[in-house]
């Protein structure tokens, strides 16, 4: 036989003055009286204490609360007779990259987890069962309930020793996985081996336990690293993020780098367990890899970082790749031609109007009126012109030319400022949805042709002033990126530790999250046995009323 | 023993009634059995040398040429003797037998005194007695009585037989009231009811009871302990007890009516459930032991 909780055997001391009172009570209800003269009459020739009925009342009475007693000691105490009844442990352990932490020196929180677990397998039974389920930024079963503890044991090493990496995205599935493993929740449990750094742990229906690992460390994280391109010459804006865990502000360089070209050297002062964040704005190709990485911390005389992995994060910076342009000019200088092959994007063909090239592109931009069919290109821009067979026209010219509206909120205009915009000539476009427009009617459009976009102006670039505008290659550049083919998404960045996963100090709420001791939990025996010592006591207490309130009444 | 102070508020109206001549030998309000100078005509006799010339009915001489002299009754003072028991068992129920007790006694005191009775309460208790009497022709006296009664507190045994017999050694007075719970024996019962039937003209017994004695709890069994005996009883309990005891304290009460009847003793019950004034103003009204303080009622 075996006890769960062998110090709640220490209640059934209680039993000693329960019994005590109860012989007191049955002895000794005495009660002084002013005098028995007139009580004499109610002489008990056999007193209450000798009497067959009132002793089988006490009696009844001090046998319901001895039992009621006896269960609430059984139900705490939780004994097991004939051999512990199989347990089976189900460990969750986190390997979130905060659990790579090396607390003042020493291995690795995830070091001390493995040796929890080695623990914890030496302290079950034989026969009983043990799985290991990792948690991070994925989850999953890493060895399923077996009796082999060494496996489970030697399995945690081995991922001890590959390193901690990742955020804790994966707790839920993990917690599912182990709540799908728990059968018998009454001999199960569920204990989570973590640094409870970015750790949440949803209600499931298997009691659970939580075992913290790690101490209080100083720390300091690149905690948030994105990019965001400008405009369409490089310009990117750049959020960088640095979370401290340390007990005292922090001053730290965040240094910017794209392929280990330096673009930036960000000062920042962390306070105590909070977070800074910056913008910076850099100028770097696209494709690039932007790296943020933290030093300082090690220098100023404060303690070693606690954790290496979240000292530096990198993003790959989108790249849309190069833009196959053809432009279709007569001319032998043109603004629109040089804008175009300042682009480090475009890919320019320049082509005579009626020599053009019959490849695909993804732009073709029309200074002049082709004179052969245009080659194949999803997107068309003409200038002052209209291309044979386009559904769009250029109707009278526009007495009004200057432009009261233009789509402010359309990418073609990103960083272009049409106000007082100066036209010599120009024509009112008919047809297709206008984008800019005048007092005489619309001075740009843009329709479906085919299976390309077209858009038209009602003038040409030597036409305007629009040439000698700062906002002339960034409509170029816009009308590039409008045509750039598709690109892969945006990469993540990599080496960004969720800012929960850079506060390195351990939640003492962790273990208060969790319910239930080793092996409890469940609608089991054991619970019955408490809830009946409660009815018991209750009945007791109702049979001793009932009898008063009888005998006063 | 405590007394509410307040109590002898609105007892302005009420007097100790005397419903006998008195037997005092100091002038007073009283109409008395002896002859002498007074107001009310009572007798004739013979005139004997000597006698008070203005005594002489000179009508009656006139008329029948006999010299008669005219009596009167006396009036004299009301002797009152108050015996509080303060024994162990009446320092039980709630409010206490003693205080109410005491209460009673200075509520007696009080109108004695304004009515310039002579009065004397004797605290019976474990430690012998003690007694304070005053006689005075206002309220003045009160707080030595009331004193000597807040000092005596209920403990032990009270010899109220040995107490009434020390008293009536003081001799006889017109009204003795003897307050007590009575839980005696029945011989010693007997022995103090007679000697108090002997120690006055007119004895008055108020019994005290409170709700130990009168609806006592007998739910539960045990033993009882008699306070001033230590006797230790084992007793039933429930509801047939309570029936039982209640015929008890019946048959108890109506032996003990009984008893003071035959002797001439005015049994009045004094419990515990009416407050001492009320038990005053209205209870002893009707039983004749104090009455309305109407000019010349005697």
């Amino acid at each position: 036989m075996s006890l769960g909780q062998p110090w709640a055997l220490a209640l059934l001391a209680l039993a000693a003055p329960v019994v005590a009172a109860y012989l007191f009570r049955l002895h000794n209800l005495r009660r002084p009286v002013a005098s028995t003269i007139l009580l004499r009459v109610l002489r008990d020739p056999q007193p209450a204490a000798q009497r067959a009925r009132a002793k089988l009342r006490h009696k009844l009475s001090l046998a319901l609360l001895l039992a009621g007693l006896a269960l609430a000691v059984i139900a705490l105490v939780r004994p097991t007779i004939g051999g512990r009844a199989r347990q089976r442990v189900l460990v969750v352990l986190d390997t979130s990259a905060s659990m790579g932490a090396r607390d003042h020196g020493g291995g690795t929180r995830l070091d001390r987890a493995a040796a929890e677990l080695d623990a914890l397998a030496a302290a079950l039974g034989p026969a009983d069962q043990l799985a290991l389920i990792t948690t991070g930024a994925s989850a999953g079963v890493a060895v399923p309930p077996t009796t082999r503890h060494a496996d489970v044991v030697l399995r945690a090493r081995a991922i001890a020793a590959a390193g901690a990496v990742g955020d804790n995205r994966g707790d839920e599935l993990a917690l599912r996985l182990a709540d799908a493993l728990c059968r018998q929740p009454g001999q199960t449990q569920i204990v989570v081996l973590s640094d409870g750094a970015g750790l949440s742990l949803p209600p499931g229906r298997c009691p659970r336990r939580a075992i913290t690992v790690g101490q209080a460390v100083d720390n300091l994280g690149v905690s948030a690293l994105s990019a965001r391109l400008v405009d369409g010459l490089g310009t990117h804006d750049v959020h960088v993020a640095v979370t401290s865990s340390a007990t005292t502000a922090r001053t730290v360089a965040v240094t910017l780098a794209a392929d280990d070209r330096v673009l930036d050297v960000i000062p920042v002062e962390v306070p105590a367990g909070g977070t800074v964040e910056r913008t910076v704005r850099v100028t770097v190709d696209g494709g690039a890899r932007l790296r943020a990485t933290l030093t300082g911390p090690s220098r100023d005389g404060a303690a070693p970082d606690a954790l290496p992995a979240d000292d530096g994060a990198s993003v790959a910076l989108p790249d849309a790749g190069p833009v196959a342009v053809l432009l279709v000019t007569a001319r032998p200088a043109s603004l629109l031609a040089e804008a175009l092959r300042v682009h480090p994007r475009a890919r320019l063909t320049v082509a005579a109007p009626g020599a053009l090239p019959t490849t695909a592109f993804d732009l073709i931009m029309l200074e002049d009126e082709p004179r052969a069919a245009l080659p194949p290109a999803g997107h068309v821009v003409a200038f002052g012109m209209v291309p044979a067979g386009a559904p769009l026209t250029l109707d009278a010219a526009a007495s009004e030319r200057g432009v009261v509206r233009w789509d402010f909120d359309a990418a073609w205009f990103r960083y272009v400022d049409l106000r007082d915009l100066f036209l010599t000539t120009a024509r009112v476009v008919g047809g297709g949805r206008a984008i800019i427009d005048s007092a005489s009617g619309p001075l740009a459009a843009i329709a479906r042709w085919e299976d390309r976009e077209l858009i038209v102006t009602g003038f040409g670039v030597g036409d305007t002033d629009l040439g000698l505008r700062a906002a002339f290659p960034n409509l170029v550049a816009n009308f590039i990126d409008w045509s750039a083919p598709g690109g892969a998404p945006p990469a993540p960045p990599e080496g960004v530790l969720a800012a929960a996963e850079s506060q390195l100090a351990p939640r003492p709420s962790l273990a208060a999250a969790a319910t239930g001791p080793l092996g409890s939990g469940g609608f089991g025996l054991f619970t019955v046995a408490a809830l009946a010592a409660i009815a018991l006591l209750l009945a007791e207490q109702v049979f001793t009323l009932t009898r008063r309130h009888r005998r006063s009444a | 023993m405590r007394i509410d102070r307040s109590i002898f508020a609105g007892l302005d109206a009420l007097r100790l009634a005397a419903p006998l001549p008195t037997s005092g030998g100091r002038p007073g309000d009283r109409r008395s059995r002896a002859r002498g100078r007074g107001v009310e005509l009572a007798d004739f006799r013979p005139y004997t040398p000597g006698d008070d010339l203005r005594l002489v009915d000179w009508n009656v001489f006139a008329r029948l040429e006999q010299v008669l002299v005219r009596l009167f009754h006396e009036d004299r003072d009301l002797s009152l003797l108050v015996v509080v028991d303060a024994s162990a068992s009446m320092a039980f129920g709630s409010p206490r037998k003693a205080d109410h007790a005491a209460e009673l006694a200075a509520c007696l005191a009080f109108l004695a005194l304004r009515a310039r009775d002579r009065v004397r309460v004797v605290v019976a208790g474990r430690r012998g007695t003690a007694s304070a009497s005053a006689k005075g022709e206002h309220t003045g006296a009160l707080p030595l009585i009331v004193a000597a009664l807040e000092r005596a507190e209920p403990d032990g045994v009270a010899e109220l037989a040995t107490t009434l017999a020390a008293e009536a050694e003081r001799g006889r007075v017109d009204q003795a009231v003897l307050l007590t719970d009575l839980l005696v024996e029945p011989d010693e019962r007997v022995t103090i009811l007679r000697r108090l039937a002997r120690i006055a003209a007119r004895p008055v017994l108020l019994h005290v009871l409170g709700d130990d004695e009168l609806s006592p709890d007998l739910s539960d069994g045990g033993v009882a302990i008699d306070a001033e005996t230590g006797e230790e009883l084992p007793m039933k309990g429930g509801r047939g007890a309570a029936r039982a005891y209640a015929d008890e304290l019946a048959r108890w009460r109506a032996e003990l009516e009984a008893g003071c009847r035959e002797l001439g003793i005015l049994y009045a019950p004094a419990f515990t459930t009416v407050p001492a004034r009320l038990l005053v103003g209205d209870d002893l009204r009707r039983r004749q032991v104090v009455q309305a303080a109407r000019g010349g009622g005697r």
